[in-house]
């Protein structure tokens, strides 16, 4: 299945992608959850998220958006914006 | 036999913000290196090697294993510059170390091992005084910590992840009676190191110690921390093997380190530091030093690079104290203001009374090197020195 663009991006697959970095079962990811806010998602997750939102999405992350994407709501917002 | 060079072209071109990174790392591939140099436009890697009988067959593969895992999709960094004084007009314009060496005041004990002399003990005192009333003013309580530090304890923090290359080990002969005599026998320094085989030593307990703040940390885990926040200082040696990069007082591999500490919310970590760099700013004003204060990210070895230093980065977690070293026009850094997040505090289970973990920070100041520096800038007759700092040396 191929990923959707990123201006179509929903929270089910971000659900998807935080799942599989993280190693958890989707109905864990929480639609509002943050760095530092939810144990797994700490600095080291953050940085393989945001290369997996990379690869997955096709949008580049530069070092600034690396300290502004830290919770779902702000991704999915970044996402559809960049399209 | 004659050192001999190898060049090579790497697959992936390195980025202009990488080439010291990697060019210190590439020390660490190989036992034949010993230099490495990448040129500054970052399409040609010249390794200085030993003058062993041969080339490992993998050591070309392995430069450019470092180089792909580091430079490969590299974010570039955000350079954010917070004092920019290098400018400064400084009376002296020569290395110091001739002058130091020949003077007795430095004495070369082995590779990245320095003993000091009295000058440059006194001008570390004088420094040392001006760090305690910093430390005074955010009423941070004095501690002592050892020199060797457990191996448990940073193993808890992935120190031996993130930086494997330059720990160093403490060891001890086992209890054994047979083992310890034959070492008392025949014990003796030969082929660069000790000739006493690998099995007669415990296994690693312990380390020493690659930073100060760490043993605070260590002292309050899995508790509450007491009182919600807490502001400490202590001074302690260091210890960074940095092989071939180790290089006079500018890259020791022992060397001293104050540092004031800050652990508690956020906001209390974050305030406190911003405080301590206006006040060292204020300080290094009034000394006339040459230097600048920017982003910079600890030397994680190569896997942990490229993600660690990326986050520091982006979350402005590291500025570095850059002092110029005008006999060479670059610069040397001599302090850093640190934010580690609550890292410490999660590893550490060091608990908030909202049962958040504790985030934690520091200032340090490397000693040595602020009185190297200081010396390349004003030189080594005290007369010369600016009022500030002659007025506590003589005083």
């Amino acid at each position: 299945m191929s990923s959707p663009a990123p201006d179509k991006v929903q929270f089910k697959d971000l659900q998807s992608l935080f799942a599989e970095v993280l190693k958890v079962d989707p109905s864990q990811v929480d639609a509002n959850a943050q760095l530092g806010e939810w144990p797994l998602w700490d600095s080291m997750a953050h940085m393989d998220l945001m290369l997996a939102l990379e690869s997955r999405f096709g949008v580049e992350i530069n070092a600034e958006n690396i300290s502004r994407l830290i919770s779902i709501p702000a991704i999915l917002e970044y996402l559809q914006n960049h399209g | 036999m004659a050192d001999r060079s190898l060049r090579i072209s790497p697959q992936i071109k390195i980025p202009g913000h990488l080439i010291g990174q990697i060019q210190s790392k590439l020390a660490y591939v190989d036992e034949s290196i010993s230099g490495a140099n990448v040129s500054a436009d970052g399409n040609e890697i010249e390794l200085t090697l030993r003058n062993s009988d041969g080339i490992s067959a993998d050591l070309e593969a392995k430069v450019q294993s470092v180089v792909a895992e580091m430079a490969r999709d590299a974010v570039q960094p955000k350079v954010e510059i917070l004092e920019d004084n290098l400018a400064r007009l400084v009376p002296c314009s020569l290395d110091p170390m001739p002058e130091l060496f020949s003077r007795g005041e430095v004495s070369r004990e082995h590779n990245g091992i320095y003993t000091l002399g009295p000058q440059l003990t006194r001008l570390i005192d004088v420094f040392e005084r001006y760090f305690l009333t910093l430390a005074s003013s955010f009423d941070a309580k004095p501690h002592r910590f050892p020199t060797l530090i457990s191996a448990e304890k940073l193993g808890r923090v992935n120190y031996f992840h993130a930086f494997p290359h330059s720990l160093t080990f403490a060891t001890h002969l086992r209890e054994d009676l047979n083992i310890i005599n034959d070492f008392s026998e025949h014990a003796h320094y030969e082929d660069a190191g000790l000739n006493a085989p690998s099995t007669s030593f415990s296994k690693i307990q312990a380390l020493l110690s690659p930073a100060v703040c760490y043993h605070l940390y260590f002292s309050l885990a899995d508790q509450p921390l007491p009182g919600g926040q807490l502001s400490a200082t202590a001074v302690g040696h260091c210890f960074r093997y940095e092989s071939t990069n180790l290089n006079s007082l500018e890259r020791m591999w022992d060397f001293s380190m104050r540092e004031i500490i800050f652990v508690g919310p956020a906001d209390f970590v974050l305030q406190n530091r911003e405080r301590g760099r206006k006040q060292v700013s204020e300080f290094l004003e009034q000394i006339g030093l040459a230097y600048k204060v920017e982003s910079a990210n600890d030397p994680f070895f190569v896997g942990e690079f490229r993600k660690q230093a990326a986050f520091q980065n982006a979350f402005q977690l590291k500025y570095e104290i850059r002092a110029r070293l005008p006999f060479k026009d670059s610069t040397l850094a001599v302090g850093s203001y640190n934010y580690h997040q609550d890292f410490f505090g999660r590893h550490l289970n060091i608990t908030l009374p909202n049962g958040k973990p504790a985030h934690t920070g520091c200032i340090a100041f490397g000693l040595e090197r602020l009185a190297y520096a200081f010396l390349c800038q004003f030189g080594l007759d005290s007369r010369d020195w600016p009022a500030p700092i002659r007025e506590a040396w003589n005083g």
